[in-house]
């Protein structure tokens, strides 16, 4: 596991990979095996969902029914999961450049003959490659789930539902992982791309509440998520692309800082 | 010509406002032991993390083995190995393991020259680093240094940590460097150590390189202190005649005295007393640096 930067430090996510990978996956497998009693009892839940008042259910990822997969799973775990896993990927990305430099390991990575843009773009390709493995272990979960409920979602959906979360987290990672790049210290990386995970979330719940706010909706980065469904309507692929877009741009901030930077511990 | 192992000039970094290093000009040829001397904050560390470019000059220019560091950091690299002052391996490694990842790093190493060294410095390689005291983790960095044979060996305080019989260990291993023709940069604020080892050494004081000197001059002019414990009191006065007598004071059958060169006439005179004890002191870094102001030998 030590014959490069990307090996290593995906050995070292490994633990981080499996608790969250299993936790998330035990949390969407056991939302699943409720599924059956809540569309047993549709009516009292889309009743009581009609009584939400609608700053509610824009939280809720702007179900209309309950007793749809779609719209139970939304609103029970997918409209706030990637902001779960932001803690995930923000920690794991800053941990990744600025806990190297802190802790003065970067200092002998960085006297062996690698370019910094290499160090940047494996330590990078780790975290994608650990989001994945997590996002991944979270689908095979939803579809032990189904299988369990009997659903008759096809498998693949199930992994594309596990999957779709990962462009907007990696999104809120990616920007933390610039800033590191870029920035002594932890403070302005965490609290950077922890404002526009939850800023974002809170502001997408409000934005369609006031015209002042709807122009922004879809500068919350999480509205190019949640618009679309895997287990619904399907995924919106230029939704998709924007994100990676936008990963795609703070990457490129990350290895050109990193390569300017001084590095001290 | 083959160009210099490392060659600055006007080297400058300013961390904001305040200082790391000013105007540093300098030169170490191939095949030297150049000793880097400076009390802690004198800049030692800055100049050698600019020559590996971890950080970057405010001004000025560095070359190393001719090459830029900054254009050519790979190259540079590969061909130098470096101990930083503050040695930081991952933990949970083993030392097996950590040697291992920084063979790949640099596309392979002789397990040959790995097994060498961790024999001579006595390293245990199997255990995690995070159980190794911090003079056992010094040598997993030392072979990491030196496991590619590099052309130059940056090493910065390399002997912390290390007890006395691996230092010997260690210099000998420098002094086989330099009889392959390849060169060492260390920093030390150690005097002996310096003259143990060194053809040159240049003294960085407050950021700034005041002399380079050969190891010899240095010998001259630095100032030894030491106790002289008679069997009674004896008298200063002709002591204080003594050429290189710097100081001398008394304090009942002990004469402190602090004498610069040759320590030769003092000896001798001593003799003709009943002497029971000499105690030496560690060479002052900042009286040697004083000396050579005094005799205008500082540039």
């Amino acid at each position: 596991m030590m014959r490069s930067v990307f090996l290593k430090t995906l050995h070292d996510q490994r633990k981080s990979i499996l608790g969250w990978g299993l936790g998330l996956g035990a949390l969407a497998y056991f939302t699943l095996l409720f599924y059956p009693s809540v569309q047993k009892a549709g009516e009292f839940y889309d009743q009581m969902l009609q009584s939400f008042p609608p700053e509610a259910l824009a939280f809720l990822g702007n179900i209309r029914s309950f007793t749809t997969i779609d719209g139970y799973m939304t609103g029970s775990l997918l409209s706030y999961l990637p902001l779960v896993l932001a803690i995930y990927a923000i920690g794991a990305a800053v941990g990744l450049i600025t806990g190297e430099v802190e802790r003065g390991t970067m200092d002998i990575l960085l006297a062996h003959p690698i370019p910094r843009w290499r160090v940047v773009l494996e330590k990078y390709a780790a975290l994608v490659a650990a989001l994945t493995a997590i996002c991944l272990i979270f689908g095979l979960s939803m579809l032990a789930g189904g299988l369990t409920i009997g659903s008759d979602v096809p498998p693949g959906t199930w992994l594309l539902t596990g999957l779709h979360p990962l462009p907007l987290t990696l999104l809120y990672g990616t920007v933390a992982f610039a800033l590191a790049c870029a920035v002594r210290g932890r403070a302005a990386a965490v609290a950077t791309a922890t404002a526009l995970s939850v800023g974002g979330y809170i502001l997408n719940g409000l934005a369609p509440l006031s015209e002042h706010l709807r122009p922004l909706e879809k500068w919350t980065v999480y509205y190019w998520y949640i618009t679309g469904r895997p287990l619904g309507d399907g995924i919106i692929r230029e939704h998709v692309l924007i994100l990676l877009g936008g990963s795609l741009l703070f990457l490129l901030i990350g290895l050109v800082a990193f390569g300017r930077r001084d590095i001290i511990p | 010509m083959t160009t210099p192992a490392i060659e600055t000039e006007g080297l400058t970094k300013y961390y904001g406002r305040s200082r790391g290093i000013i105007d540093v000009s300098l030169q170490v040829e191939r095949g030297e032991i150049f000793g880097f001397l400076g009390p802690n904050g004198a800049g030692k560390t800055t100049t050698i993390r600019l020559l590996l470019d971890l950080i970057r000059p405010t001004r000025g220019h560095a070359w190393v083995l001719g090459l830029d560091p900054q254009r050519d950091g790979v190259e540079v690299r590969r061909r130098v190995g470096y101990l930083p002052g503050e040695l930081a391996l991952y933990p949970d490694l083993t030392g097996q393991q950590a040697l291992e990842y920084a063979a790949h790093l640099r596309n392979g190493v002789p397990q040959k020259e790995i097994a060498r060294l961790a024999d001579r410095l006595e390293a245990d390689l199997n255990r995690p680093i995070r159980s190794l005291s911090h003079g056992n983790r010094q040598k997993i960095g030392l072979i990491m240094a030196m496991m590619h044979r590099p052309e130059l060996l940056i090493l910065d305080e390399p002997t912390t940590g290390l007890d006395p019989l691996m230092q010997q260990v260690l210099y000998e291993l420098l002094e086989e460097v330099r009889r392959d023709g390849r060169t060492v940069f260390f920093s030390s604020h150690i005097l002996p150590e310096v003259e143990r080892l060194c053809d040159r050494v240049g003294i960085l004081w407050e950021g700034r390189l005041v002399a380079v000197e050969t190891v010899a001059d240095l010998k001259r002019v630095a100032v030894r202190r030491m106790d002289l414990v008679f069997d009674g009191p004896v008298d200063p006065e002709p002591f204080r005649a003594i050429p290189g007598v710097r100081e001398v004071t008394a304090a009942g059958p002990t004469l402190h005295v602090a004498v610069q060169g040759s320590l030769d006439p003092l000896i001798k005179a001593a003799a003709q007393h009943t002497l029971l004890n000499i105690i030496t002191y560690e060479p002052n870094l900042e009286e040697a640096f004083l000396a050579f102001y005094r005799e205008g030998g500082a540039q």
